[in-house]
């Protein structure tokens, strides 16, 4: 038995040993890792992918997978990807928006919730799963919470922007029949450096509506997709313009909060401007073409033509619009002469709704859509000065319904996300656009779209999981 | 196979009702001088039966089978005797002669304990019991003695009196009934509970591993941990204690009994405090600062803010012990009230300085049990318990800090700008300053009846009021326009024991039908000052059962087995939310189904004298249907809340279809002389991503995956070690060697050195030396001895080295 003490002994003393020796901290290696502007010719496409979430497995909710491949890796059919085997995991507990610099050899995140939470992230890419993390972390959580909202607003300036309303009643009333009074819209704006992570410039300001306009109800509870124009002078962001209905008193919720009936808003899309890099003078500039919101969901929405006007496409979360708006370079106002509508375009019968589009040069633009009704996600190619739309039929695996989603009752209870409201880039190299198209738990391939001939080739092929779909291409 | 095992069990339960004849015994212990002895356990081994002397050193035992048997007695004033006596006829009377005992030789005290412990261990179900009686003497709390027991992983967000979430065998969250005496602890309110009761007021704690025996029977599926209070009313004392260690942690405790043995009248009173600062450095990856212009260093060291926690209670309890009409009969009086910081949310995402909550509660309780009630073998106990607790929470301070309490500054370039006030702003989001009123009762009542030896059957039933009050104490007026939800709970549950084979088989089968009503009032609008609700009523049944079987099939060696098929009811935060909390409702929520098994086998034996090794194994498998689970909501605009900017996270009760957990426990002892004492136990087990097919149709990619976020593999070892006479004569030293290891774990899906919870391994070491008059003891504790950087959820760092020492003074039998 004194053999056993012995072992015993000897055990905890290993164990002992062990934890000495295993306590080495790791992270801080001390070499500064390559950063800075993208001064790189492009070498990779990075592709990500969406995990579904640990405790539920909901679709695409889980974090963010990241793998990068040759150009002629991506436009070769039996060259096989699977991101989520392969690939390297993005900071962020949960899905992230991901943005890329100019050539893909950057990837940038603000993690979405948990312990990190409002924290920027740079990547450099090197290949496959080789994603250098520069540790140049940036604390946004201050400013934008713990699930921001950013893009990139133009090569090497990202900007992060959050708004909140607050409503006053007669005589600041509680509880349900209050009467409704006035209400104040707040935004707030984060410029970050992306070339020197840092914050650069932040501003904080009550919405510019007019007296009239606030005590009609409108209001602005949520912003987005903000972009830089030509000059660099003036900052456009996406607004989700809402209205409360001011002839119907107060109703309450479980905790006592009051809640509000809304009302159509009668004023068109509208964008909040302000001056760049100052970030004073904010300014709502209204559309008199369109009357949707323009803060989209996942995937920028604004995109720089090449004629200096900025086109905006409408949307607001997951619900896609058929309208491209154009903000005129010259007045830095809507061109309200002017007015994009796929579903005219494609000569649709039912409603179409642009989930996401990206410029690329002379007027031409590649759009995925979904419509009412069919099940299925659609790309065409655009040409926004004649206003006309070419849908691309050589495009396999289209007509599923993972692309577009289903609602539990249509799916026999358990609800099927489309891939498409979820997407958030398209990627360009070249007179190239790459577009990963993956319907949710299906395999699919890398599509790429040539915008002066309009030939689709069909790339690599991507490998998918259950709950799980390719979200970009950068 | 699962109705296979239950009709099994049923049967042998059956057959086993057939009449043998049984006897009783009685009779008087006393010492070679002819003293009678007091409070001596008279114990019949194989049998698993005991009893206690009275005063008079009186006995008796009834219905034992005809045969014969070896009777034991022991006790701290006399030698363990043996003596083998046979029963043969109805009434036998057996006095006892023992050896008086040398007044320092207090060995045997456990003696007692010992065998409630093993009794309970080789009863069928899968259950650990952890005795609490060395543990009181050092510097552990309730908590850690837990977290060292097999099969347990006790995951807390921080430092002491931080939110806690217990897992068994891979089962946690709501699955998990905490209970206090048999009533749900949060009865006791926040402010009563394993955080701080101290173990010196606990007699033991019952781990119960997925199966539940009818007495506990709720709305649980993964198990349950039954605190029990101390109950013992033998002797006159008075113990006291007082701690210091790292942290600034103080505690001290005072308990005393008195029992009057001419009418029994019996008086117990016990009350605690503690205080900790849990002001511990961090300095892992998730410590962060903030520099100006927002730029981030990470493994940034400082001392954790924000994060005191304070502790008061007292226990007062006035009845009668031992007298004619009751076993046990009091009534008392909870009183107790927590203050705690909130350094964080879940995660170490920011720092809050200024938000914490207050807890209170005063809770009155009446106890009544009695065996051989009205007639021989009928045993009546009623538990009842009323409460109201209230929960405070304050969060009014907007500026925004570094996590070393400076103010974090905006800019990089220029005269150091900070991010200033912000009106109806907290720490956390909106400001709040909240208390919620609960009213709680809480009856569970047992009726027993021994139909003859080793025959028993039971009636229990559970009735449970809870109602609650929100008020917004910042926004007054909001008050009145919450809605209200009231729950009443009625269980009852049936079992059968039976005894066959001389007590070498045990079985116990049992079924439990529960009720549940909720009534929820709305206020809908106001007319001339009246508010007009909206009122809405459901009901909710459910029905379980289960069986558990034990077989001592070598001398003390069992094999054990439990099965059970129960259901979970969504509770009213499941339904209903917490919007306090961040939690959303969801009126469609399901039950929980749940099938559990245990396997498993206990063997003690000594292969030479003074070694003693003690070896226990469990399988366990749990299939969970609709699982409740917290999902976190990603909708781009939540109903309710559609002006909201969703920067703080939402999470809302779901069902998960199917989940699995498989694994195994196992623990050795080994006992040296009453000297040495070395365990290891470890837990392994596998949580399985269940779902077949997903949204398509097509089998699940991650069907059978190991689920994130679950602790699979842990191990505790500890080896203790008594010096005697070392440096005062009749003084004993005790030194103590603990060791945890939890193995890393992924908290996502993705692999990722930032969603991993690393390896945990702690090292703690401990001395407690008893002075000879045996009044004093002196403890010193030093965890984690290592400084190992520990992290138990999402990266929130857990306390490095620290030092504790404390002083019990104990005086026994005054009169």
């Amino acid at each position: 038995m004194r053999t056993s003490f012995i072992k015993t002994a000897l055990f905890g003393s290993v164990l002992a040993f062990s934890a000495l020796t295993g306590c080495k901290k790791s992270g801080d290696s001390g070499e500064i890792p390559v950063s800075g502007p993208d001064v790189w010719e492009r070498k990779f496409i990075t592709l990500t992918g969406a995990f579904p979430d640990a405790e539920t497995a909901t679709a695409g909710n889980g974090g963010t997978m990241a793998y990068a491949i040759t150009l002629a890796e991506a436009a070769n059919p039996n060259f096989e990807v699977n991101v989520f085997s392969q690939g390297y995991g993005l900071r962020s507990q949960r899905t992230a928006r991901v943005q890329g610099s100019i050539n893909g050899n950057f990837l940038y995140n603000i993690q979405y919730t948990g312990a990190d939470g409002g924290i920027f992230n740079k990547y450099k890419v090197e290949g496959q799963k080789n994603f250098i993390d520069t540790r140049e972390e940036v604390n946004t959580e201050p400013i934008l919470g713990t699930s921001p909202r950013w893009v990139v607003a133009a090569e090497g300036i990202g900007v992060g922007v959050s708004a909140s309303t607050k409503v006053k009643t007669v005589d600041n009333k509680e509880g349900a029949g209050a009467i409704f009074e006035n209400i104040t819209s707040t935004a707030k704006i984060a410029v970050i450096n992306l070339n020197d992570p840092r914050v650069s410039r932040q501003a904080e300001f009550t919405i510019p509506f007019t007296e009239a306009q606030t005590k009609d109800g409108y209001q602005i509870g949520r912003i987005d997709m903000p972009i830089l124009n030509a000059a660099k002078t003036k900052l456009f962001i996406g607004c989700n313009l809402s209205r409360t209905d001011v002839t119907k008193p107060s109703t309450v919720n479980n905790s006592g909060a009051q809640t509000w009936s809304s009302a159509a808003s009668t004023l068109g899309t509208v964008t909040l401007v302000v001056d760049y890099p100052s970030l004073a003078n904010p300014k709502l500039i209204y559309s008199t073409q369109s009357n949707f919101g323009n803060n989209g969901y996942r995937t920028m929405i604004q995109h720089l033509g090449t004629d200096g006007h900025i086109y905006q496409g409408t949307g607001v979360n997951t619900t896609g619009q058929p309208h491209i708006l154009r903000l005129d370079k010259n007045t830095n106002e809507y061109d309200n002469t002017y007015l994009f509508d796929l579903k005219t375009a494609l000569g649709a019968s039912n409603n179409v709704a642009i989930r996401a589009w990206r410029y690329i040069k002379d007027g031409i633009g590649l759009v995925m859509y979904t419509e009412t009704g069919v099940n299925g996600g659609y790309l065409a190619l655009i040409n926004l000065t004649t206003r006309t739309a070419t849908k691309l039929t050589n495009v396999e695996n289209q007509t599923e319904a993972g692309f577009s989603g289903l609602t539990a009752a249509q799916n026999g209870g358990t609800a099927l996300t489309g891939t498409f409201s979820q997407f958030q880039n398209i990627g360009i190299a070249g007179d190239n656009f790459y577009v990963p198209m993956t319907p949710n738990g299906l395999d699919g391939n890398l599509y790429i779209v040539n915008y002066k001939t309009g030939v689709v080739t069909k790339g690599a092929k991507l490998k998918n999981q259950s709950g799980s779909f390719y979200l970009g291409a950068y | 196979m699962k109705h296979f095992l239950l009709s099994l069990l049923f049967t042998v339960a059956l057959n086993s009702i057939v009449n043998a004849q049984t006897g009783n015994i009685s009779g008087k212990i006393t010492m070679d001088n002819g003293e009678s002895v007091a409070g001596a356990v008279v114990n019949i081994k194989s049998l698993n039966k005991q009893t206690i002397t009275d005063e008079k050193g009186n006995y008796a035992i009834k219905g034992i089978a005809y045969g014969s048997y070896t009777l034991e007695v022991g006790s701290m004033e006399i030698l363990t005797k043996k003596q083998q006596i046979t029963i043969n006829k109805a009434e036998n009377t057996i006095n006892v002669s023992a050896k008086a005992r040398e007044k320092s030789d207090l060995q045997e005290v456990t003696v007692q304990g010992k065998t409630e412990k093993k009794k309970m261990e080789t009863s069928g179900f899968a259950v650990a019991i952890i005795e609490t009686k060395e543990a009181s003497l050092r510097n552990l709390t309730t908590n850690e003695l837990l977290d060292r027991s097999v099969g347990v992983r006790v995951r807390q967000n921080g430092g002491e009196g931080s939110p806690i979430e217990y897992n068994l065998n891979g089962m946690s969250g709501s699955t998990i009934g905490l209970f206090l005496d048999g009533i749900e602890i949060s009865t006791y309110g926040s402010s009563f509970n394993l955080n701080n009761i101290p173990p010196s007021m606990i007699e033991r704690i019952e781990v119960y591993k997925g199966v539940l025996p009818s007495h506990l029977s709720g709305n649980y599926i993964g198990g349950a941990i039954n605190v029990i209070m101390k109950k013992d009313a033998s002797a006159n004392n008075i113990t006291a204690s007082a701690s210091y260690g790292s942290f600034n942690t103080y505690r001290g405790d005072i308990s005393g009994l008195y029992r009057n043995p001419k009418n029994g009248l019996t008086v117990r009173a016990s009350g605690f405090f503690s205080h900790s600062d849990n002001d511990y450095e961090m300095w892992g990856k998730f410590s962060k600062y903030t520099l100006p212009g927002l730029k981030v260093r990470r493994y940034y060291r400082t001392k954790r803010p924000n994060d005191k926690f304070e502790t008061v209670g007292g226990r007062f309890e006035f009845g009668f012990s031992d007298v004619k009409w009751a076993d046990q009969f009091f009534i008392g009086y909870n009183v107790s009230d927590t203050y705690k910081e909130i350094p964080h949310g879940l995660t170490m995402t920011k720092p809050y300085f200024g938000r914490f909550n207050e807890y209170q509660a005063h809770v009155v309780s009446l106890n009544y049990s009695k065996n051989n009630l009205f007639v021989d073998g009928l045993s009546l106990n009623v538990n009842a318990v009323h409460s109201r607790r209230s929960t405070y929470l304050q969060d009014t301070v907007s500026l925004k800090y570094n996590w070393d309490g400076t103010l974090l500054v905006k800019n990089a370039e220029g005269p150091p700008e900070t991010f200033g006030y912000e009106p109806g702003m907290g720490q956390q989001g909106e400001a709040v300053i909240s208390n919620i009123d609960r009213t709680i009762s809480n009856i569970r009542s047992n009726l027993s009846y021994m139909i003859v030896s080793g025959h028993r059957i039971s009636l229990n039933h559970k009735f449970e009021n809870s109602d609650r009050n929100d008020q917004d104490l910042l926004r007054p007026a909001r008050s009145k326009w919450i809605t209200l939800n009231d729950l009443t709970t009625n269980i009852w549950a049936m079992n059968y024991e039976a005894e066959m084979l001389k007590g070498r088989l045990k079985s116990n089968v049992f079924g439990k039908y529960a009720i549940y009503q909720t009534n929820q009032t709305i206020p809908l609008g106001e007319t001339n000052g009246v508010i007009s609700y909206n009122y809405n009523s459901t009901n909710r049944n459910n029905q379980g059962f289960g069986g558990t079987l034990s077989y001592e099939a070598v001398n003390n060696g069992f094999v054990i087995v439990s099965a059970e098929k129960s259901f979970i009811m969504p509770t009213d935060r499941h339904i209903y939310g917490e919007p306090e909390n961040n939690l959303l409702p969801n009126a469609d929520i399901l039950p929980e189904l749940a099938i559990n098994y245990n396997v498993g086998a206990r063997y003690g034996f000594q292969p030479a004298t003074k070694h003693k090794i003690n070896l226990y194994g469990n399988m366990f498998w749990r299939n969970g249907y609709d699982k409740i689970i917290q999902q976190t909501r990603t909708d781009a605009v939540i109903e309710g809340r559609e002006n909201q900017v969703e920067d703080i996270q939402v999470t809302q009760f779901v069902n998960l279809s199917k989940t699995q957990s498989v694994g195994f426990e196992a623990e050795i002892n080994y006992i040296y002389d009453n000297r040495l004492n070395a365990m290891v136990n470890f837990s392994k087990f596998n949580s399985l991503f269940k779902v077949v097919s997903d949204e398509n149709g097509n089998p699940h990619s991650l069907y059978n995956a190991q689920v994130p976020n679950e602790p699979f593999f842990t191990v505790n070892a500890n080896i203790q070690y008594r010096f005697k006479n070392i440096f005062q004569k009749n003084s004993n030293l005790n030194v103590y060697y603990n060791s945890g290891y939890v193995a890393p774990f992924s908290t996502i899906w993705i692999e990722s050195e930032w969603f991993t919870t690393p390896t945990q391994f702690t090292h703690d070491l401990g001395a407690s030396y008893r002075f000879p008059s045996g009044k004093l003891v002196a403890s010193l504790d030093a965890k984690n001895i290592l400084n190992g950087e520990i992290y138990d959820n999402f990266g929130v760092q857990k306390p490095g080295r620290a030092f504790y020492i404390k002083l019990n003074y104990t005086i026994n039998n005054f009169k």
